[in-house]
């Protein structure tokens, strides 16, 4: 007896024998008999799926065996289930919830947003749709390379060119491979070119008119900002299939949160933990 | 539970009716795709050409390889990253690219491309397969074996016939010719239809029969208007003769396509050998075939550089670079042998070449790229998250999991990713495209080096201080990548680099030169032609080493040292009008730290003494052949 009390084969057998007995004695014997029907749907597909593993189809006796191992398979299945053999299992939860989750996707994926519906999400998201602010502006630059007290003698540039106009100045600081006038450069253009420290910086300006030097990853720049456009809301009809595409990816967001959230409903969490 | 039985009524309903809607959203994707042929001239357009940064070498999930190692992002989730924009990666948690790149091509393995992720989606047919069933099984040991077998399957070199029906793979290189289209935005960000033919046999390369071996790897870009229905694989053939000869065949069809080879330091010497992977010689037929449809290789990228190695250049005291000198092969001494490696070797092979032949099939550009398989490449060495996905995300797998990081894969030995470089008009496909094929490229190690390197007849004392010299430089000179062919006269040359605007400054610009004799003998020297600090040359032209200012446990350095831009017009002293040479500039970055150190800072370890602290990161520009006219 204890060798077998420590079998939890032998558990399962006693669980399933009381279920048996309790079932028989409420429904009767007759009635608890399950049916398991086959139709010709599933013979098709018994003998597709050897056919694909095994490159010829099925003669009359191997589909037999198909069935027969078709009918083990469903009602371990099903014997299975009613021994809550599936509870408990990590493998068959994580698949459940794959499914469940899948139906959400789905659900998600059918859906193509109406005119309102984008008009609604562009509004929202509006903040993703803004063009890049833009700069023109006019640069002197001071080499680092050239000038010990790089950060002095663009101070002093800075003093001379202040009480001037761009227009009035031919040609000022170091030599640079870089043109002194930038028209209309958007964040990223000036980025690209200057790097980011200087694009940061110039960005940064509140102002038109000469600036403090600002630097740069190559040296010390006098900056005279022109004209600065803030960044602009894109019109939705030029940008609408990225919205779309966007719509899609947050619609798919909003219905798996609201499966989780409606189906948690269903159920009051009690934390017995940490007490 | 009423809700569940709604959700699933629901459910129901909305399925009954999707057909259509699936069918309109493919329509206004094609849509978008037409946008791409746009003729006027974007904002930056410039005669005098800009550098674009890019990278021609990204694998995403629908790699196999990628797959095995978790990596679940997608093509387009590649196109994002190269965008700028964040994206998942399976153990570094987001990865985002600190400045988008101008130009990307997604080129995933042709080989089973597509098929682990379609195993996993439901609707397709083949995740029924039993195979299927296995990669996804629970049982990591099960789903282990099996991915083994997809592996060996391409080592062998036989398909598993099944994961390669026509149909899927036709319909997922579709989707990946769609995607690459939609991505594609003349002027700000360009794509290339793109994909790896991935021969990697144990031939002549001394592994066992039947290895995954030799690294052969092409990535075959596509100029985007006409594109092959299907790709060319290495189960098609592992002989990169037959690979150009369907090239050949589909541009006939009016299909532009160029081959780009990499990794030959993997190769065992196959890459550049001087027989045919069938064992003839190399005779005019081949050198025309390999130079027509293979007009760059890329030489720099996560699995090291493919320029130098100290046994070919022994006197260049910067060519112990980055060195990965393995084959794939699993089980023994792994060495990747050095001859028939490495592109300085192979130009210099070229000239002896195109002397016997009259062709020379090495008269290539170059270019960098990552060759991430985690659809974005790890390019900044502060911020690297490994090539592989699990197998290198992490820094306690790269530095502390000993010096195999995987089987064939050496983490900590790897390099961060490298950029390709190209000198184009605008950012737009036939712009660039056009730079490609006129191999006006150049390759960095990663930072955004910009390198112009020009020869000319009529250069001295030309005023380098502004751009205004460029004029003249594309009216009376020759780029890189070009060929001059000339007689009696000294040409002079122009160099001019500028540092990444984010990263460290220069410390110098060398030209390397080779060239042929009259008894047939290959040589090759290396000159210095701008160096920062106002150093001074030795009389053997040598100049001091430039410093350092890495403070090694705290990852750092300073740009105290070095300059920011490097320019000369510098005349070849040896010059020789009478022989066949070629020039290529080279320019190297002051100290910073490797990327492994910026790892054990992270871990707060010391750093493995097998590794080097610190990197001088560089570019290098495609040649410029000079020939003395007949």
């Amino acid at each position: 007896m204890n060798r077998y009390a420590k079998e939890p084969l032998f558990y399962f057998l006693l669980i399933g024998l009381g279920i048996f007995v309790i079932d028989h004695f409420f429904n009767g014997a007759d009635e608890s008999i399950d049916e398991i029907i086959i139709t010709d749907d599933d013979v098709s597909r018994l003998s597709q799926f050897y056919k694909k593993n095994w490159n010829e189809d099925p003669s009359p006796e191997t589909i037999e065996k198909l069935i027969a191992e078709y009918v083990d398979s469903e009602i371990y299945y099903k014997e299975a289930l009613k021994l809550n053999l599936d509870h408990n299992d990590e493998i068959i939860k994580r698949r459940l919830r794959q499914k469940y989750e899948f139906v959400a996707q789905d659900l998600a994926d059918t859906q193509d947003p109406s005119e309102e519906d984008l008009q609604a999400f562009y509004k929202e998201h509006i903040e993703d749709y803004r063009s890049e602010p833009q700069i023109t502006f006019y640069q002197y630059y001071i080499n680092s390379d050239l000038h010990k007290d790089d950060v002095g003698v663009a101070q002093k540039l800075y003093q001379k060119l202040r009480s001037k106009q761009p227009s009035e100045i031919e040609k000022s600081g170091d030599a640079f491979h870089i043109v002194t006038f930038q028209d209309s450069k958007e964040l990223s253009e000036v980025t690209r070119v200057f790097g980011s420290e200087f694009a940061a910086s110039l960005f940064a300006t509140t102002e038109t008119g000469w600036q403090e030097p600002i630097r740069s990853g190559f040296g010390m720049h006098v900056v005279h900002v022109t004209e600065s456009t803030d960044s602009q809301e894109i019109p939705l009809e030029e940008i609408i299939d990225e919205v779309k595409i966007d719509w899609k990816t947050s619609n798919r967001q909003y219905f798996s949160d609201a499966l989780t959230d409606a189906i948690r409903k269903n159920y009051k969490i009690i934390r017995q933990d940490g007490e | 539970m009423k809700t569940n039985y709604l959700w699933v009524a629901l459910v129901v309903v909305t399925l009954l009716s999707c057909d259509n809607q699936v069918e309109q959203s493919k329509n206004q994707s094609a849509d978008v795709a037409d946008n791409i042929t746009a003729t006027a001239k974007t904002v930056d357009y410039n005669p005098n050409r800009n550098a674009y940064f890019g990278d021609l070498h990204i694998h995403s999930s629908w790699s196999f390889d990628a797959f095995i190692y978790n990596v679940r992002t997608t093509p387009e989730d590649a196109y994002r990253f190269g965008k700028g924009e964040m994206i998942q990666h399976p153990v570094a948690g987001d990865i985002q690219n600190r400045r988008p790149l101008d130009f990307m091509a997604v080129t995933d393995h042709a080989e089973y491309m597509g098929v682990m992720m379609q195993m996993l989606d439901k609707d397709s047919p083949l995740a029924k397969l039993e195979f299927a069933k296995r990669i996804r099984s629970e049982d990591r040991a099960e789903s282990l074996a099996a991915f083994g077998e997809v592996g060996q399957s391409l080592a062998r070199n036989e398909p598993m016939t099944d994961l390669i029906e026509k149909d899927v793979i036709s319909d997922t290189w579709q989707k990946q010719i769609e995607i690459a289209n939609r991505f594609n935005e003349p002027g700000v960000f360009t794509t290339f239809p793109a994909y790896e033919w991935t021969s990697s046999p144990s031939r002549g390369s001394g592994a066992p029969e039947n290895m995954y071996a030799a690294n052969m790897h092409r990535n075959v870009i596509y100029k985007g208007d006409k594109i092959s229905t299907i790709p060319f694989s290495s189960f098609d053939s592992q002989d990169p003769e037959q690979l150009w000869k369907w090239m050949e065949k589909e541009k006939a069809k009016g299909i532009d396509l160029i081959a780009i080879p990499h990794n030959s330091n993997m190769s065992d010497g196959l890459m550049y050998d001087k027989k045919t992977y069938d064992g003839r010689p190399i005779d005019k037929a081949y050198a025309q075939l390999r130079i027509d449809n293979e007009p760059i290789n890329e030489v720099v990228q996560i699995k090291g550089q493919s320029m130098s190695h100290p046994l070919l250049n022994p006197n260049d005291e910067f060519a112990d670079y980055e060195l990965y000198a393995y084959t794939f092969a699993v089980g023994l001494p792994p060495a990747s042998k050095p001859q028939g490696s490495y592109v300085r070797e192979a130009f210099e092979q070229g000239l002896s070449h195109k002397k016997e032949l009259g062709v020379n099939p090495y008269e290539f550009g170059i270019i960098g790229s990552s060759d991430g398989h985690n659809s974005g490449g790890p390019v900044e060495e502060d911020g690297y998250f490994g090539k592989l996905g699990v197998v290198d995300g992490s820094p306690q797998v790269r530095l502390q999991a000993g010096e195999r990081g995987s089987r064939f894969l050496r983490s900590r030995y790897m390099s961060a990713a490298g950029l390709a470089g190209v000198w184009a008009e605008e950012n737009t496909r036939s712009s660039i495209y056009s730079s490609l094929k006129r191999k006006e490229t150049f390759a960095t190690s990663g930072p955004r080096i910009a390198v112009r390197f020009f020869m000319g007849t009529d250069f001295a004392g030309t005023d380098l201080s502004d751009q205004s010299w460029l004029d003249k430089a594309y009216d009376s000179g020759v780029p890189m990548g070009s060929k001059l062919e000339s007689k009696t006269e000294s040409p002079d040359f122009i160099v001019w680099a500028s540092k990444d605007a984010d990263g460290a400054n220069l410390d110098r610009i060398q030209i390397i030169k080779q060239w042929i004799d009259k008894a047939g003998k290959t040589h090759e020297k290396i000159y210095n032609a701008a160096w920062s600090d106002k150093r001074v040359k030795d009389a053997n032209g040598n100049i001091p080493a430039v410093g350092n200012t890495v403070d090694v446990p705290d990852a750092s350095y300073t740009n105290t040292i070095g300059d920011a831009t490097l320019s000369a017009v510098w005349n070849d002293p040896d010059f020789d009008a009478a022989q066949s040479a070629l020039y290529l500039v080279r320019v190297l970055e002051i100290p910073t730290p490797r990327w492994t150190t910026y790892d054990a800072k992270a871990l707060g370890i010391i750093i493995p003494d097998d590794l080097d602290a610190t990197t001088q990161e560089r570019a290098w520009s495609s040649p410029i052949w000079y020939e003395p006219s007949k």
